[in-house]
């Protein structure tokens, strides 16, 4: 017999004949299977759900479902005409989405309620709060006046007089429209040349500081001051400057969504907290640009708090500058996205290059209407194309519903199914060239 | 029960063949995938996780094993030079693939070693 793995063994005429059938049988089902192995492969089906009886359980894959306000639901109890909004990563090309409810026993029902989703970055999805202006300490020049950014309001100097006697150089006065100048409140003229404003910023001794609430502010390092201001930009002092101001002991670090680089690890940093990227396709998922890295040293990144490890699920921190496909600059600050007015303006926030978005994440929907899946069952789901929003940049898909009424929902679900296209097909097999690419040819 | 263990004794040279059979096919599908996901990581393992097939592969040995003790029977063992040839091949592939990203003679010389220390394990579970 061909290929027989065990010729010492004969069988008889009848269970030789019966071996074949069997063996037929074994092997036309293991290419039926590796068929199935290649198509789920292919055209994976994702899935994610969220046990509202157990939230914290790390087997929950749905982020942080969540009310309007940002409160998650007591025991899944979701309150009528509230939003209810949730979040799942999912990167690649899918085609469709099953949104599923299971409902308590006792819940009353959902009476086909129509869900939403978008697709973008979470911090992106934020809800949208005023412009921001320049940020503090930027020096600004229009025609003959000058000004500084301080505590959020645009001081006038008095005269140029006033100006050069408590140090400023002119040179260091970035020039700026009448329309740059309308985004941060009017503040009282700068004409005392015995006290320096708030938000002035200093060299000494080869150490940057700012002036805040009446304290000199060290920054951790020349990196990080240069991570937010122009070196330019600080007067120089002598030592005998520090009698004159009492020192804070709190230091600054780098500027808000900074990347850093120490050892073989990446964080992004915000506040007093880092978060350490957990791999190089999160680094790339989230949109950052590996040129934005600035090395540290132990002394810099010990200044941080270590916080949660930043994953594929992980949404940008406070600091993040989104440049959205129509120009427009957006940061990101207390969950709310902040418009950045002016090319100027959003230069004065960060250095580093912008994490791109699409500007139409913000208006293009796919929706679909719940329905039950038989008349008494607790289980409701619909199923919406997303098609129309995979050309659209950022790794996360927002969900969004209202309920008429009170609901007490057990678990949700969502299925995520590439449907078997050509197209799809093509995807894979491009997916897997560019991958080789970067793992034997180098980062392209 | 009587009726089961009666039909597996009818059958058990079949059973046995097929169990044969189904390693190769078990075998086969591990060998893809450990190549597969050597060479781009997570291309099958993030669908299916080795470690069943593994388990699979292990629980068919020791089912042959088993029967091969009830019938009786006493095979041949054969080794294959040129199967063996190639699948150190293979891994000597695969290991030098996970250094890629290495200086070429780091490569190497990490590779030999970790071929040097595989042989002496080997040397020492094969003593008597």
């Amino acid at each position: 017999m061909l290929f027989d793995l065990t010729p010492e063994i004969t069988l008889d005429k009848e269970n030789q004949k019966k071996y074949l059938y069997a063996r037929v049988i074994l092997y036309v089902s293991a290419l039926v299977f590796a068929f199935f192995a290649a198509f789920t492969i292919i055209f994976p089906t994702r899935y994610f759900s969220f046990s509202f009886l157990n939230p914290n359980s790390k087997s929950n894959t749905i982020i942080n479902p969540r009310d309007e306000t940002g409160n998650s639901p007591d025991r899944g109890k979701i309150m009528a005409n509230n939003k209810f909004i949730f979040d799942a990563t999912l990167l690649g090309n899918f085609s469709e989405a099953k949104i599923i409810f299971r409902l308590n026993k006792k819940s009353s029902e959902i009476d086909g309620e129509k869900i939403s989703i978008k697709k973008s970055f979470q911090a992106f999805l934020y809800p949208e709060g005023s412009p921001f202006g320049f940020r503090d300490g930027a020096l600004l020049k229009n025609l003959e006046n000058y000004y500084l950014v301080s505590n959020g309001e645009l001081r006038k100097f008095k005269d140029k007089n006033t100006l050069s006697l408590l140090g400023f150089s002119t040179e260091s006065f970035q020039e700026v429209s009448i329309e740059d100048l309308n985004y941060n409140a009017q503040g009282n003229n700068i004409s005392d040349t015995s006290t320096y404003p708030s938000n002035s910023l200093f060299k000494i001794n080869n150490d940057f500081y700012i002036l805040s609430d009446a304290k000199l502010t060290k920054f951790i390092s020349d990196k990080a001051y240069l991570s937010q201001y122009y070196a330019e930009q600080a007067i120089p002092k002598t030592a005998d400057f520090l009698q004159k101001y009492p020192q804070d002991e709190n230091q600054i670090g780098f500027a808000d969504g900074s990347l850093l680089a120490y050892g073989e690890s990446a964080f992004v940093v915000s506040g007093n907290k880092s978060y350490p990227i957990d791999s190089i396709e999160t680094f790339e998922a989230m949109g950052y640009k590996w040129e934005d890295l600035i090395t540290v040293g132990g002394d810099e990144i010990s200044f941080y708090t270590k916080d949660e490890l930043l994953d594929l699920s992980g949404a940008h921190p406070d600091g993040t500058i989104f440049l959205a496909s129509d120009g427009k600059k957006y940061i990101t600050e207390n969950k709310t996205r902040h418009f950045l007015p002016t090319e100027k303006i959003a230069a004065s926030w960060s250095k580093i290059h912008p994490v791109e978005v699409s500007a139409e994440s913000l208006f293009t929907l796919s929706e679909c209407n719940f329905g039950k899946k038989w008349i008494f069952s607790k289980t409701y789901s619909c199923i919406a194309s997303v098609d129309n929003l995979q050309n659209l940049l950022g790794k996360d898909y927002e969900f969004r519903t209202t309920f008429n009424e009170d609901i007490k929902a057990d678990s949700a679900e969502i299925q995520f199914k590439k449907s078997y296209t050509l197209s799809n097909l093509k995807r894979f097999v491009a997916n897997v060239i560019k991958n080789l690419k970067n793992s034997y040819v180098g980062q392209n | 029960m009587w009726d089961k263990i009666k039909l597996l004794n009818k059958y058990e040279l079949i059973i046995f063949k097929l169990l044969n059979d189904l390693l190769v096919l078990l075998t086969l599908f591990f060998f893809v995938l450990v190549v597969a996901d050597g060479i781009l990581p997570g291309i099958i393992s993030n669908y299916y996780d080795p470690a069943t097939v593994v388990l699979l592969v292990l629980a068919n040995i020791l089912l042959i094993s088993f029967l091969e003790k009830k019938i009786g029977l006493k095979l041949e063992q054969k080794s294959n030079k040129k199967t063996a040839i190639f699948l150190l091949f293979v891994l000597i592939l695969l290991v030098s693939n996970t250094f890629f990203h290495l200086n070429i003679w780091l490569n190497i010389f990490l590779t030999l070693l970790s071929f040097l220390i595989g042989y002496f394990i080997y040397k020492v579970f094969s003593e008597e």
